[in-house]
């Protein structure tokens, strides 16, 4: 019998159990996904490096630990990719930058992708983002934007949008991304994917470049809720607290989260129908809470980048530089009254979360939208495209709190996410309730390729 | 197009200086541009600023394991 030929149009939990019962070796779903990276990556841009060579010795070291008889790890031989943020050891970490290439190789790996070789993980190399992570549709001046799988035309979402392209084009099953202020839920319903904005602190930032100390996340994205949870684990270096995914609390999250279009709306209403979530709840304030991460981010952002902006201001992404300039020059009473609006709004979503479990809300407050677009009508609001497509994320983030997004996909439109959210430290429940919309068919993940 | 309002000389001289201080020098429309941005940061400052918050409500929530026992 002809072994089965897999690669990262497999799912990554598929793909390790094969090569732990020898079905197929690690090298070969290396070999087949780096030819397809090679014949098909040229159409969405996901990956600004592929790293090769140190995929394939990862690959035959899984394949000798097998014939040795060792027992794999969990994720042996499965192929993954990192934003280009990551420490990869000896590369520069771009972060989406020019400025960055001139940078020395990176020493050590990044403890996350350090996690993930543990795992037996097999990294194929680096994927675009926003310059600096600052954005929302990954339309990188220098390395050019990352196209949409489901219609090349469009954004594949930011700023982790090379991690959300590869996974939706069936490239890796897995990739890692970071989260600011929506950089990994935005592209997961850009590209219709599942995506893990864990709780702020929980997973390690040490060898990632950053860009807000205050929001700054590690994400990740996957195909299927399984494999999020899975990868999760390995990164959270625990096994997930197991939990009946009916047994939940769930409302809808109304008044400024139903500022989506028709889509975003029908989206979460499908989610909140198959978990029975009758309720609809609000926040207070939210608008008030998006501006004040508005502010922190331009303030921590601008001054991160000072230096740079002093002597290397027009090597920066023209999308990008004015924001970080505009951000060095907030006063600090504007950024404190943000930090303290902080604390009042975390503790007014605690209060939620002391009668639900689990809240609702669209994750965009529409699908992927053309690249190069400058705007967008909204329910017959005309705003700026950009900034907007974080309407929903920047509010969630800003309180830490951990958001599973899911994706909706119906016949003849373009995928739609709905973000899960929960209580800090409750990834598991959250996951619990992805992996069983995704059973029944209310969310799913295909890989394509327009 | 933006949704933001022209930038008058009075809003970019004091980006200008403000920027100088700290050791910034921009072309003329990269200055304009950061100045439409930070108009941008003053509306969202409007609304920041124009919440009333109690005295004792102090910056940065600290997000440790166990922190979920406060919403359970």
């Amino acid at each position: 019998m002809k072994a089965p030929l897999m690669s990262g149009r497999d799912e990554a939990l598929a793909i390790a159990a094969a090569i732990r019962q020898g079905e197929v070796s690690a090298v070969s779903v290396t070999e087949q996904a780096l030819a397809e990276i090679a014949q098909h990556d040229g159409r969405y841009n996901s990956f600004t490096t592929v790293t090769a060579s140190r995929a394939l010795q990862e690959a035959a070291a899984i394949d000798a630990a097998r014939k040795r008889g060792e027992t794999l790890p969990p994720l042996a031989g499965v192929p993954y990719a990192v934003k280009n943020l990551f420490d990869i050891a000896g590369l520069s970490t771009l972060a989406g930058s020019k400025i960055n290439q001139r940078h020395p190789p990176a020493t050590a790996d990044a403890q996350l992708v350090h996690l993930m070789q543990q795992a037996g993980a097999v990294l194929l190399g680096a994927l675009n983002m926003d310059e600096y992570a600052y954005g929302f549709t990954t339309e990188n001046h220098h390395y050019g934007a990352s196209r949409n799988p489901h219609d090349p035309s469009r954004s594949a979402g930011g700023s982790s949008g090379g991690s959300a392209a590869a996974v939706a084009a069936g490239f890796v099953p897995l990739t890692l991304g970071s989260d600011t202020n929506g950089s990994v839920r935005v592209p997961s319903s850009m590209c219709g994917l599942f995506g893990l904005k864990p709780t702020y602190g929980r997973l390690s930032l040490q060898g990632m470049f950053p860009f807000v100390h205050s929001f700054d996340h590690a994400g990740l994205f996957a195909r299927s809720a399984a494999d999020l949870s899975a990868c999760f684990e390995v990164l959270d270096s625990q096994p997930l607290a197991p939990t009946d995914p009916l047994s939940n609390r769930v409302a809808r999250l109304g008044g400024y989260f139903e500022q989506g279009d028709a889509q975003a709306q029908a989206a979460v209403t499908a989610v909140c129908d198959a978990l029975q979530a009758s309720k609809t709840v609000e926040l207070p304030e939210v608008a008030r809470a998006r501006s004040a991460a508005y502010l922190i981010t331009a303030s921590e952002g601008g001054n991160r980048h000072l230096e740079r902006l002093r002597t290397q201001a027009n090597e920066f992404d023209p999308l990008v530089m004015p924001r970080l300039a505009a951000g060095t020059i907030v006063p600090a009473t504007w950024y404190l009254q943000a930090q303290r609006l902080r604390r009042w709004f975390f503790e007014q979503a605690m209060q939620l979360f002391a009668h639900h479990d689990i809240l609702i809300a669209p994750a965009t407050p529409c699908c992927a939208q053309p690249l190069g677009q400058e705007e967008m009508v909204i329910q017959g609001q005309r705003m700026p495209l950009r900034p907007n497509m974080g309407m929903f994320t920047q509010p969630i983030s800003f309180i830490g709190l951990p958001v599973v997004a899911v994706p909706v996909h119906v016949p003849g439109q373009l995928p739609i996410a709905v973000q899960l959210i929960g209580a800090p430290h409750q990834e598991s429940r959250l996951l619990a309730v992805a992996h069983w919309l995704q059973q029944q068919s209310v969310c799913q993940a295909p890989v394509v390729r327009h | 197009m933006s949704d933001t309002p022209q930038q008058d000389a009075d809003t970019l001289v004091f980006i200008s200086r403000q920027l100088a201080l700290h050791g910034i020098t921009l072309q003329p429309e990269d200055l304009l541009h950061t100045a439409r941005h930070y108009s941008l940061l003053l509306s969202h400052a409007e609304r920041v600023m124009g919440w009333p918050l109690a005295e004792h409500i102090e910056p940065a929530p600290e997000f440790r394991p166990g922190d979920e026992r406060s919403g359970q």
